[in-house]
């Protein structure tokens, strides 16, 4: 099977997998319980924090808050770091756990920024808005889930801190971190979101980071773990294997980041060499981790299918939204009804070969042409 | 002192001699339906008494058996000896909501020593006793109490009495085979016809791969649905995609659809007459859509010699929804999977077909040599409820 749909979900990794088992086995203990078990798994929830912290190059006194995944990490920062009539600014580019998240913000004023033809937040209408609002609070994805467009997050922060040195900016960096560098010094934001199951971890863990002096408030209340802003026992074998994965990815971070982008090349070399009709939705140099394209004439869904019967795995926009027939970033950017009905996701992990690369883009060739010819 | 579910039927009473069929249909549909409880089902007259089960199975129960056609309502009840002082002890057991309330005596056994009129009286004492913020009230009263004395010995006494969804019971009118789209319509129509007591089967075209796998599971998640009330019942899975082609390739595209209800009517009738089915049923509703007008009806109708049953045929799409709602299918039948009949829809498709112009058209290709291969190829799932 070939599975190029590594933007919805990854395959754990064995370095992950051994990870959650050994922590499950070894340090089964729960990190808020007195006894030496307890100040075992504390000392490993500790590890596992710090390990993801350098790995952003964050300050030692800046905070990492674990939670069940970015869902809720980026719930966490829209309720949690807006106050009641906050002015809120988020794309129509974002994931729906930001977009639907904003709007559910019953007594804050949020306006979503539109995106240019190649998926990123249109800078033009970001600064007139910046310009024209006093926003107390900006979320604005690092890189886009379905084109990987990425956008200029120091430039972002930059316009918005020079207008107003105290709005709070946070990133949903899920399809960025581990893949691309995310480090929060250099990009100047408050806050980020992070998932372990997008860079081959487990799923059910994620994590909000937080700017040493953001004053988060907690969504989720109960026994007082993560400092009082994230209730709940710790999954420390999930929070371990995330780190470990994490850290695998940093220490790998080139060398994965030029074999996925030979991936992306080589489909799109073999297309161009056949002539084959095909629109990109994004830019070329967006993240090489994902490739969405339009194919005019051909429903996406209906390829997704002819594809899996040769056992490719793709994507049709987000997994997490294909279900409804529109799709929001697509039109955003500009295409056509046509254009986003014909929509595929390919996204490519560690494991994809060029080889794999090579045969699915054959295949795409293959069966876009018996659809176009019906 | 024992709890149990009383049922009753209400139309099978207008049976003459017949009854004793639908009577028996009735008894095995709830056998079936509590079959993954350890109750028992007795039958007296028009009452069916369900018992011997385990109290914490008793919500199970109920909701199943309100979902047997053919009973209108049950009761839950406490069932006692047929003596004075049984009774009463049984009465304190009930708890009364504030409000008004009547007590209603039935004395079927004639030997019972106190008149009814007189035992309502002293069991609602007792309810008034136990229950402060009550009061009795014969007329537009909120609860009424009632006290069944049976020549057979035993006493039910039950406070509410639950609507079921009434009919006829399922397998009392024979086979009919039901066109299953995946949409909100066709499994209202089948309930209906199957609330009409036919067994059903169904049958599903699709058209992999430019229909999806979860496409299928949704028609296989509203048959489930279906079974609860019709029982377990088998879904013909037909291939459809090859037709499609075809007339996609072959024919004028405006009698796409036209076409395409034509072949899935005689590969239905096909299954139908293999199977002993005496009817067709279909969701079609008057004008809702381009191929439910009265031409396309005559148009499809006209491959068939079977009758076609369409429950839906005068109703709004509103009150299609209700029953849709009502019925537990509307959540489902919602999902967004394109079913077969929407890839290859066209942008106009020809709303009044003239008999002549579609036989012209479907000239075009090989109908028999397609119905041929589709009925080779069905996929048979079996529908549990």
């Amino acid at each position: 099977m070939i599975y190029f749909d590594n933007a919805s979900t990854t395959k754990i990794s064995n370095l992950g997998l051994e990870s959650y088992i050994k922590a499950s086995k070894e340090s089964y203990f729960n990190c808020s319980s007195l006894h030496k078990g307890g100040l075992q798994s504390n000392r490993e929830l500790n590890k596992a924090r710090n390990i993801i912290l350098e790995s952003i190059n964050a300050q030692f006194n800046d905070n990492l808050i674990f939670c069940s995944g970015a869902t809720e990490a980026n719930n966490m920062a829209l309720f949690g770091l807006t106050k009641n009539k906050s002015r809120v600014l988020t794309s129509v580019g974002e994931h729906p756990s930001i977009y639907n998240t904003a709007k559910a913000l019953k007594n804050s004023i949020v306006d979503f920024v539109p995106l240019n033809s190649q998926g990123q937040v249109d800078i033009d209408k970001y600064c007139q808005m910046i310009n024209d609002n006093d926003y107390d609070f900006i979320s604005i994805m690092y890189v886009n889930n379905e084109t990987g467009a990425i956008n200029d997050i120091p430039r972002l922060v930059e316009i918005a801190k020079s207008k107003n040195a105290k709005t709070i900016f946070h990133s949903d960096c899920v399809q960025a971190f581990g893949k691309i560098n995310v480090l929060v010094d250099n990009m100047g934001v408050d806050a980020i979101s992070l998932s372990a199951h997008k860079i081959n971890g487990p799923k059910g863990i994620g994590a909000l980071y937080l700017k040493n002096g953001i004053h988060l408030n907690p969504i989720v209340y109960g026994g007082g773990q993560e400092n009082g802003l994230r209730s709940g026992t710790e999954n420390l074998p999930a929070i371990v294997a995330f780190a470990n994965v994490a850290q695998d990815k940093i220490s790998n971070l080139k060398q994965n980041y030029n074999n996925v982008l030979e991936i992306k090349n080589t489909i799109l070399k073999i297309f161009d060499d056949k002539n084959f009709d095909y629109k990109i939705n994004g830019y070329k140099d967006g993240s090489p981790y994902i490739l969405s394209i339009s194919l005019v004439g051909v429903k996406g869904e209906v390829l997704l299918h002819l594809l899996e019967m040769d056992d490719i795995l793709i994507g049709t926009g987000s997994a997490c939204s294909s279900k409804s027939s529109d799709n929001r970033i697509l039109s955003s950017m500009g295409n056509s009804k046509e254009e986003v009905a014909g929509n595929i996701r390919l996204s490519f992990g560690v494991d994809n070969t060029k080889e794999e690369a090579e045969y699915v883009a054959n295949k795409i060739i293959e069966h876009c042409s018996y659809l176009r010819s019906l | 002192m024992e709890r149990l579910i009383i049922l009753r039927y209400s139309e099978i009473h207008l049976k003459g001699a017949n009854r004793g069929f639908f009577e028996r249909a009735l008894y095995d549909n709830t056998v079936r339906a509590i079959n993954s409880t350890k109750a028992t089902v007795d039958k007296g007259g028009a009452r069916y008494i369900v018992k011997d089960y385990n109290v914490v199975d008793e919500k199970k129960l109920i909701s199943k058996l309100t979902k047997v056609f053919g009973f209108n309502w049950l009761s839950v009840a406490l069932c006692v000896d047929n003596s004075v002082d049984s009774i009463l002890d049984a009465v304190k057991e009930f708890k009364i909501p504030n409000g008004t309330f009547r007590v209603t005596t039935r004395r079927a056994d004639k030997d019972f020593p106190i008149h009814s009129n007189e035992l309502s009286a002293r069991i609602g004492e007792i309810v008034l006793k136990n229950n402060p913020n009550t009061k009795v009230k014969l007329e537009n009263f909120d609860k009424e109490l009632t006290v069944d004395i049976r020549e057979n010995g035993k006493t039910y006494l039950y406070l509410n009495s639950i609507k079921c969804v009434g009919g006829m019971p399922t397998g009392s009118a024979g086979k009919a085979i039901c066109l299953l789209s995946g949409g909100i319509d066709s499994p209202v129509a089948a309930y209906k016809i199957a609330k009409r007591g036919a067994k059903i089967y169904g049958i599903h075209f699709h058209s992999y791969p430019y229909t999806s796998e979860r496409a299928k599971q949704k028609v296989i998640d509203l048959a489930k649905v279906l079974a609860q009330y019709c029982g377990d019942f088998k879904l013909y899975f037909v291939s459809f995609t090859k037709v499609q082609e075809e007339i996609h390739k072959k024919c004028n595209s405006k009698f796409m659809i036209t076409i395409m209800r034509r072949i899935m009517m005689r590969i239905t009738e096909k299954l139908a007459y293999k199977l002993k089915c005496k009817a067709i049923v279909t969701g079609e509703s008057l004008g809702q859509v381009a191929s439910q007008t009265m031409e396309g009806i005559i148009s499809s109708n006209s491959v068939v010699s079977l009758p076609v049953y369409r429950p839906l045929i005068g109703d709004d799409k509103n009150d299609i929804i209700d029953v849709a709602k009502e019925i537990g299918t509307f959540d489902i039948s919602i999902l967004p999977y394109e079913d077969c009949c929407t890839v290859f829809l066209p942008r106009n498709p020809i709303i009044k077909p003239r008999l002549e112009s579609v036989l012209i058209e479907e000239s075009k290709i090989n109908v028999d040599e397609l119905v041929k291969e589709c009925l080779q190829n069905i996929e048979i799932i079996q529908i549990k409820a």
